[in-house]
């Protein structure tokens, strides 16, 4: 990176009308100023690398892309990831199976803590073939529908920001607190809730929970149109959006693309439909998908999805019925017996899973997290080479990257 | 890792679409792998796990891709007190079958064949075991570690890793 294609800055130069001398911060001691004809760019430079992050509001965390632009357009992408590894694989490896439910939420996705911790008990319960009792899947339906809607108010709001619309970050922003605070009551944190256990949930709803939940929900669902017209519906946006990072059926397969990405496409794949966990395969939801993959239908998925979430939840809430929501008999250190065993499940950001290694031990032999955001990163050059450099920060913006879950 | 000898294919009824896939894939397995084939098992969350020598690695993923099987789930390894085991997972978008792959790596012989050719996000998964338990994928495009710096020394979940920093580690239990 040279500094050969700025253009001459008429303060820096010696003909230039700067301001006088000793009057301004911009004043230079004549030895110190480059003559004017250094700045011209070679004739033969076509493009240039630009550094972005890893410290860059448009990455979504501490993700470095090293840019190669022509021109404005990105020629080439690398991108740097690791700067939070925090090494949760190694970690767990010295940990009970009870106490990595504290890490699954913290160590990755935690816009999505509920869905971390949902997919390593999935792992852990079919490892130890533990039954989870109905009102505790019931409950785990809610809260994680819960947060898929916190997480996906996040991602639109913050492509808002990106593209320039902060009021509709804010009223996003607005939404969600309403609803974190609805986990708040039940779980008592509001972004790492550790709420779920080995075999069910650790607290019941409170009296009246799931009165505030169904209120609050359509509170919500109620406010969509009124952000539709602010941000989805602007000229602006569909001109900064449409036809912006286009990918097809057979490009999306290839690239192993997942969740709203590959939903945007027009493939119509949810686990929670066509592989189902838990109590999913029950409930009567859609899939909203896309046509043509661009920023515009992915951005229009996950904002759909939100109504299908709030569909799932009323349903829930109908069926919950009143048990137990710990099963009995889940040992306090768990020793399963020698095996393997994975569990996936649709996060609000594609295919999440957890492979789960036991030698016999108290402790988990290995433990392998397939994390969305990563598969998701690793796809960028392929989404953005071809596009203007604006364009890419609303690309990250839609693969919706969690550095968490990237590096864990 | 409890592999129990092939069986015979007419063993068990075919019951549903899934099932039925998951004969034909045995059968296809069993006829095109031969010997390379050492084993194979329904693994407790119904997974067919396929087993072969390391030499056998790459003709079986190979195999694995071309039955339709297109959805990468991941690449790892488990650093076991006298071998490696590197576990290749995918399903198929189509039969929804998971198929798991494992091979057995010795301590002294590193160097698997890449398949980034095969399935796309296989590269950054190959960097990963790469950067975490140093595994040489030969005829990787771009080798190098991911998540640790550089720089760093060691590969961290190796079970016999010393952290080259002054961090204690307490016995919990």
């Amino acid at each position: 990176m040279t500094r050969d294609h700025l253009p001459p800055d008429p303060a820096r130069t010696a003909t230039g009308a700067g301001p006088p001398a000793g009057t301004g911060p911009a004043s230079i001691a004549p030895e110190h100023l480059i003559p004017e004809g250094e700045y011209a760019a070679p004739e033969d430079v076509q493009d240039f690398l630009i550094n972005i992050g890893p410290h860059h509001p448009g990455t979504h965390g501490v993700m470095r892309m090293v840019t190669r632009l022509d021109g404005e357009k990105v020629a080439g992408l690398d991108v740097r990831i690791g700067y939070m590894h925090r090494s949760l694989e190694k970690i767990v490896e010295n940990r009970s199976y009870h106490q990595v439910i504290a890490f699954t939420d913290r160590t990755t996705d935690y816009l999505a803590a509920m869905h971390n911790d949902w997919v390593y008990c999935l792992a852990a319960e079919k490892l130890m073939g533990i039954e989870v009792p109905e009102r505790a899947e019931h409950l785990r339906v809610i809260t994680g529908e819960i947060n898929r809607i916190t997480s996906h108010l996040m991602s639109v709001g913050a492509l808002g920001l990106d593209s320039g619309a902060t009021s509709y970050f804010l009223w996003c922003f607005n939404a969600r607190e309403r609803l974190v605070q609805l986990l708040e009551e039940i779980s008592g944190a509001r972004l790492t809730y550790v709420y779920l256990r080995l075999g069910g949930v650790i607290y019941d709803a409170p009296p009246g929970w799931t009165d505030r939940v169904r209120e609050g929900v359509r509170g919500v669902i109620d406010e969509l149109p009124s952000y539709r017209t602010l941000f989805h519906d602007n000229y602006i946006w569909h001109e900064r959006s449409k036809g912006i990072s286009t990918l097809s059926h057979d490009e999306a397969m290839r690239i192993g693309a997942q969740g709203p990405v590959l939903r945007s496409t027009g493939i119509r794949w949810d686990l929670r439909r066509d592989m189902p966990y838990s109590i999913y395969d029950r409930f009567d939801f859609d899939i909203p998908v896309g046509t043509t993959g661009d920023v515009y239908d992915r951005t229009e998925v996950r904002f759909q999805e939100i109504v299908e979430s709030a569909k799932i939840i009323h349903q829930a809430i109908e069926d919950m019925p009143a048990g137990p929501i710990l099963a009995k008999r889940v040992p306090r250190l768990p020793t399963p017996d020698p095996g393997e065993a994975y569990a996936r499940l649709e996060s609000p950001r594609g295919e999440i899973g957890c492979y789960l290694v036991s030698d016999g031990g108290m402790k988990p032999y290995r433990m392998k997290w397939r994390g969305a955001s990563f598969h998701n990163v690793a796809m960028l050059p392929a989404l953005s080479v071809g596009y203007t450099l604006s364009d890419l920060i609303n690309i990250v913006g839609t693969i919706d990257p969690v550095m968490g879950d990237v590096d864990r | 890792m409890s592999a129990v000898p092939v069986p015979g294919i007419g063993s068990k009824p075919a019951v549903g679409a899934r099932e039925e896939a998951r004969h034909a894939f045995v059968a296809a397995a069993r006829d095109r792998l031969g010997a390379a084939l050492v084993g194979y098992h329904d693994s407790r969350d119904g997974a067919v796990c396929l087993i072969t020598p390391a030499s056998g690695y790459r003709a079986a993923a190979e195999f694995i891709r071309s039955q339709g099987i297109d959805r990468f789930d991941f690449l790892t390894c488990v650093d076991w007190p006298a071998h490696f085991t590197l576990t290749l997972q995918a399903y198929s978008f189509e039969t929804k079958l998971v198929t798991r792959l494992s091979i057995r790596i010795p301590r002294d012989d590193f160097a698997v064949p890449t398949i980034t050719d095969l399935w796309f996000l296989a590269d950054w998964e190959e960097r990963e075991v790469f950067d975490l338990f140093g595994l040489n994928f030969a005829g990787h495009p771009d080798l190098k570690r991911i998540l640790n710096p550089e720089t760093w020394v060691g590969h961290p979940l190796r079970k016999d890793y010393a952290d080259h920093v002054d961090i204690k580690r307490p016995e919990y239990f």
